[in-house]
């Protein structure tokens, strides 16, 4: 099994920015389906995730640690101004979590997307 | 009297509020669609990976990679291998086959920065590539081949190596048609304002502190000085006083000493001070600190008071 490298979730609360970047990673041939929360289905190979001010007991970061144990395989990207944030969760889920401090570039978060190695599912 | 930062999350674009600057993103905009070598020449930090950067997302190669080597930083030995790849085999330690940045730039940009410093004897081959399109791994008997667009950047002047006999003429002669000068900081001043603002919201964020809130002052001093180092200067200067300075009103005095000296709107606050850009900030910090350390004759207390710390992070950051 291999996921759609270049399918990717951005969840972030709706407004200029996800619009924005939205429109920036779809011109970087992604494709992107925006969404405000982190019910998606295992079918995106990424997902980009803009934080706000969080704390590591935010519930965006508690949707991101259980969003990882769920789905086992997608890479996951951040971008915060509060990147100690996510220490904890770096710690445990490094090779699949990066987080970036805002501000970035997009291209950025494209040459994350785009480094990430495919990983194989369990079993595959 | 402090100004609001602004808090952007993503930039799209490179701050570009400067006459200049815009005027070189329509020759950006221009160029881009069009699949030629182009070469950016400018100063340090002046952001030629960056204009690189824009010119591959301008281009309709934005799909593809956007490959960056920095010809400076790889040793001759290894460079050829680096740039084009190696068969299994072809040296000791090739255990595998490995794949150049030519060919992971398939689709995309390949960016040269600091070309003027490729060794000689592998410009011939990096011309054969620009001309065909064609290359072949160390150790190949194969020719490949790689739509790859490539982009270059120096920051000395190339006619100079060619008449130093350090870059081929044949090369300089094939990569000057497109040759953009990327302006240095002190002819965009006002792209400053906007660059202070991202910059101070990063390092806020990567610090996980406050960002420090320059005065009126503070901010005209930025936009007056020269900065010779360009945007990573600037860049380097905000890291500092976002240590030195977390959630603090930053006044002329709590520059480095200095400082204002090469600027043309402030009285200097010491002796002489240069930073230098080689160093990294942890000397610069503590070139600073002793710099403050000798202007108070040894007063460790008037030297944190100056400084903003306490004597405690003054004297732990002196063991360290």
């Amino acid at each position: 099994m291999t996921l759609p490298k270049r399918r990717i979730a951005l969840v972030s609360s709706a407004g200029e920015t996800r619009a924005a970047l939205a429109g920036y990673l779809t011109s970087a041939g992604f494709d992107v389906h925006e969404c405000e929360e982190l019910a998606i289905p295992s079918s995106f190979g990424a997902l980009v995730v803009i934080g706000g001010p969080e704390t590591s007991s935010s519930p965006l970061v508690a949707g991101v640690r259980s969003w990882i144990k769920l789905t086992r395989i997608q890479r996951v990207v951040v971008v915060t101004s509060k990147p100690k944030a996510w220490n904890d969760l770096l710690a445990i889920h490094g090779e699949r979590l990066t987080v970036l401090p805002a501000p970035v570039f997009g291209w950025e978060v494209v040459d994350v997307l785009r480094a990430a190695p495919p990983i194989r599912p369990r079993g595959a | 009297m402090t100004r609001r930062l602004a808090r952007p999350i993503v930039v799209l674009e490179p701050i570009m509020a400067s006459p200049v600057m815009r005027s070189f993103d329509r020759i950006l905009r221009a160029v881009a669609g069009k699949n030629v070598t182009v070469t950016f020449v400018g100063e340090s930090g002046s952001g030629k990976e960056v204009m690189a950067r824009r010119l591959h997302d301008l281009s309709a190669r934005r799909t593809g990679p956007f490959v960056p080597i920095n010809c400076a930083a790889i040793p001759d030995t290894l460079f050829e291998s680096e740039l084009f790849g190696h068969e299994r085999g072809a040296f000791t330690g090739a255990t595998e086959r490995g794949l150049g940045k030519v060919e992971m730039a398939g689709g995309g940009t390949l960016f040269l920065d600091e070309v003027a410093e490729m060794p000689l004897a592998l410009q011939p081959k990096l011309l054969r590539f620009l001309e065909t399109h064609r290359f072949m791994r160390v150790g190949g008997t194969k020719k490949l081949d790689v739509d790859a667009r490539v982009v270059l950047a120096t920051l000395r002047p190339l006619e100079d190596e060619v008449r130093a006999g350090r870059f081929r003429e044949d090369l300089y002669y094939r990569i000057h048609g497109i040759t953009l000068a990327v302006p240095p900081l002190r002819e965009r001043r006002r792209d400053i304002p906007g660059l202070i603002d991202g910059f101070l919201a990063q390092l806020s964020a990567v610090h996980d502190c406050p960002p420090p809130r320059l005065t009126r002052n503070v901010r005209a001093t930025f936009v007056a000085h020269d900065w010779p180092g360009n945007v990573r200067q600037l860049r380097n200067m905000l890291e500092l006083v976002t240590i030195l300075r977390s959630g603090k009103i930053v006044r002329l005095q709590d520059l480095p000493p200095g400082f204002t000296r090469t600027s043309t709107t402030a009285s200097p606050a010491g002796g002489p001070f240069a930073i230098d850009l080689e160093q990294s900030l942890a000397q610069i910090i503590d070139r600073v600190i002793d710099h403050v350390i000798a202007v108070e004759q040894g007063n460790l207390a008037r030297t944190a008071k100056r400084l903003g710390v306490s004597i405690r992070t003054l004297q732990r950051r002196r063991r360290a």
